[in-house]
């Protein structure tokens, strides 16, 4: 998968492309750890290129969702193709997460 | 010292067990006259006419059998303030059970079955370990995963898990009997208690113990060890916690006062850590490490067996058959997975599962070997002849009480055309089928799929490596004849063409572990998640077949 952070003003947006899966999220979590650990941080991620979404992804997005509550911090989701947004439907993320 | 205490009055819990079960008909019989003698003038009381009631025959005719619903009212006005209602006793707690997300049932506990729990999952516990093990067991600090999370509600009262329970009433004495400090077991923000719990326990080279309401908790610590032992090493070595564990910043702050770096230590768990976990490391980092404590039979045994893995030899302790309503049985062996009852924690009713209208009840004393009944209960918070749903099996005897093991809850079998399969069936099943292909279980769960006709068993299952997709076809076919032995209805039915063959879905890694971690999000107690060994809900049903490995 690949990750490409940039700073906007306050916010750390994040574009993804390719498959977030058992394989990738490791490395996508300790990328993103610098940013979802600072106080109050924003964040967007942007699905736009993003095919997939696994079990082993879906656990950091939850991860960051909570440091996000716990920081007063905020994570925004965007562009989320539908086959992704279909797996948030069904497993209850869609109302855990802010997708735009 | 400590332990001491505990274990002396353990023995005598032993002897006294004993006595109690070589009368085990009488006196639970004894304990249900008494019980309605006491709460003859409560509100439930007098609408059944305890007074008059002299025998078992009575209470059978005159009490008729209960659910929840029948007391939640009653629980409303008690929470409210109001007492006298459903026992005299002054409840002490309500335990919030993990059965429903959105709203737990909230079952009142009396001093008397605090006690209980006390006096059988701790004091009797710790006696029957201390008396297998010998000097085996060391008596140093043990890691205790129970967190205490509790509500507080309008009467004044504490709300959580009755483990969390059995915690509080020991919260003077943490410290000298767990290695997690008070700000970890007493969480009061979401943190990354995960880390804690193992951060505090890795620094005791002497650790005794590990102890946890169900074997879930440990399994999943074990995975989070492989995971991040090399975060936690470093911060042993350091005196430090990794800036990137949520811990808010005043328990941080705490927490450091209690930690000085340890290069000694880290190091000796670095070079074992190093080593690999083919072998089993418990004993490599805890050399002093003597038994594991928590609930790990039946449904949670794919968990137990995976332990072992980490254990080796070290024995588990199987603990209690419990539930919030009272704690049930127990074990009077190591190792053992089977569980007297308690004589004088409940009176128990028990319902043959193969009688028709289900009404009629036996008595302790007319129970048979080998057959399975439905328990009924009336504990000492003010339940009457509760059916708590729980479906158990007679398989010995210790004097003259039975010795049972859990075989399902009623709610929890599944039966598409009448086949009445049971949670025991699919567990056996599945093991066999993970022993013929070499598939590594990390969990399981089955569903009624009736969406296609006719019907059909959809078998989930995470594996810890993908197993080769090109053989799908022979892989159904043995959990096929797996459950068609397991149940041999299921079979006949298939053959006959009443239920269409059965289906695997195997889900992605780590499916089951983000189901566990979004019932934390939504409040249940990690002390109260239970194996999802059914899929029977919609919100269960669309986040397992949403989450399928389709690739």
């Amino acid at each position: 998968m690949k990750i490409e952070v940039k700073q906007e003003g306050d916010i750390f947006m994040v574009e993804l492309e390719g498959r977030m899966d058992t394989n990738t999220s490791p490395d996508f979590q300790k990328e993103m750890e610098v940013y979802y650990t600072k106080q109050g941080f924003n964040m967007i991620l942007d699905f736009d290129k993003l095919d997939f979404v696994s079990s082993a992804g879906l656990r950091v997005l939850l991860l960051i969702q909570k440091k996000s509550k716990a920081l007063s911090g905020s994570l925004v989701i965007k562009n989320v193709k539908p086959e992704i947004q279909e797996v948030f439907d069904m497993t209850g993320f869609s109302d855990i997460l802010t997708i735009e | 010292m400590i332990y001491s205490l505990n274990i002396k009055k353990g023995y005598k819990k032993i002897e006294n067990f004993d006595r109690l079960t070589e009368n085990a008909p009488a006196i639970n019989k004894q304990l249900m006259l008494d019980m309605l003698a006491k709460n003859a003038n409560t509100e439930y009381g007098k609408r059944y006419h305890f007074d008059q009631i002299k025998t078992i025959e009575d209470y059978q005719k005159m009490v008729p059998f209960s659910i929840y619903d029948d007391y939640a009212p009653y629980i409303e006005r008690m929470v409210a303030g109001e007492t006298d209602l459903i026992t005299k006793d002054p409840i002490v707690h309500y335990a919030l059970t993990s059965g429903s997300v959105d709203n737990p049932k909230k079952i009142p506990v009396s001093e008397q079955t605090v006690d209980l729990y006390r006096e059988y999952a701790t004091q009797f516990s710790f006696a029957i370990i201390a008396r297998a093990l010998g000097k085996k067991w060391k008596r140093g600090r043990g890691l205790n995963l129970m967190e205490v999370k509790f509500e507080t509600l309008p009467n004044g009262l504490f709300a959580g898990s009755i483990s969390g329970r059995g915690v509080y009433s020991i919260k003077n004495l943490l410290f000298l009997m767990f290695t997690s400090p008070k700000e970890i077991v007493f969480p009061t923000e979401i943190m990354d208690t995960k880390y804690a719990h193992l951060r505090f326990g890795l620094m005791e080279r002497n650790l005794s113990y590990i102890v946890s309401a169900f074997m879930t908790g440990i399994s999943d610590l074990m995975k989070y060890m492989e995971t991040n032992w090399e975060m936690i090493v470093d911060d042993i070595e350091k005196g430090t916690i990794d800036p990137d564990i949520k811990i808010p910043d005043d328990i941080k702050a705490q927490l450091l006062t209690q930690i000085k770096p340890n290069p000694k230590r880290a190091a000796e768990l670095r070079k074992e850590f190093e080593k690999g976990f083919d072998s089993p490391i418990i004993p490599r980092i805890w050399p002093e490490l003597a038994f594991v404590h928590a609930i790990g039979s039946g449904s949670f045994s794919v968990y137990t067996d995976k332990m072992r893995q980490y254990l080796g030899d070290i024995p588990i302790y199987f603990s209690v058959y419990a539930a919030s309503e009272s704690i049930m049985a127990i074990c009077n062996e190591m190792e053992s997975q089977e569980f007297v009852l308690i004589p004088d924690s409940a009176f128990y009713e028990f319902i043959p599962i193969d009688q028709d209208d289900r009404e009629q009840t036996l008595t302790i004393e007319q129970l048979e070997l080998g057959k399975d009944y439905e328990i009924v209960l009336t504990n000492t918070s003010g339940f009457y002849r509760y059916r708590i749903k729980d479906v158990v099996r007679v398989v010995g005897w210790y004097k003259n009480c039975p010795k049972i093991k859990f075989v399902y809850r009623l709610n929890q079998m599944v039966s598409i055309a009448g086949e009445k399969t049971t949670e025991e069936c699919v567990s056996w099943a599945v093991k066999e089928f993970a022993k013929d292909t070499g598939c590594e279980l990390v969990d399981y769960s089955v569903y009624a799929d009736v969406a296609v006709s006719p019907g059909r068993y959809v078998i989930f299952i995470e594996a810890e490596k993908r197993l080769a997709r090109e053989r799908y076809h022979e892989y159904r076919q043995i959990m096929e004849d797996k459950l068609g032995t397991a149940n041999p209805s299921i079979g006949a039915k298939v053959k006959s063409g009443v239920l269409s063959p059965s289906e695997i879905s195997f889900v992605q890694e780590e499916t089951y572990a983000l189901y566990r971690d979004l019932m934390i999000m939504r409040g249940i107690s990690g002390n109260q998640i239970k194996p999802v060994r059914v899929i029977d809900t919609l919100v269960k049903e669309n986040f397992f077949f949403a989450l399928v490995d389709k690739e």
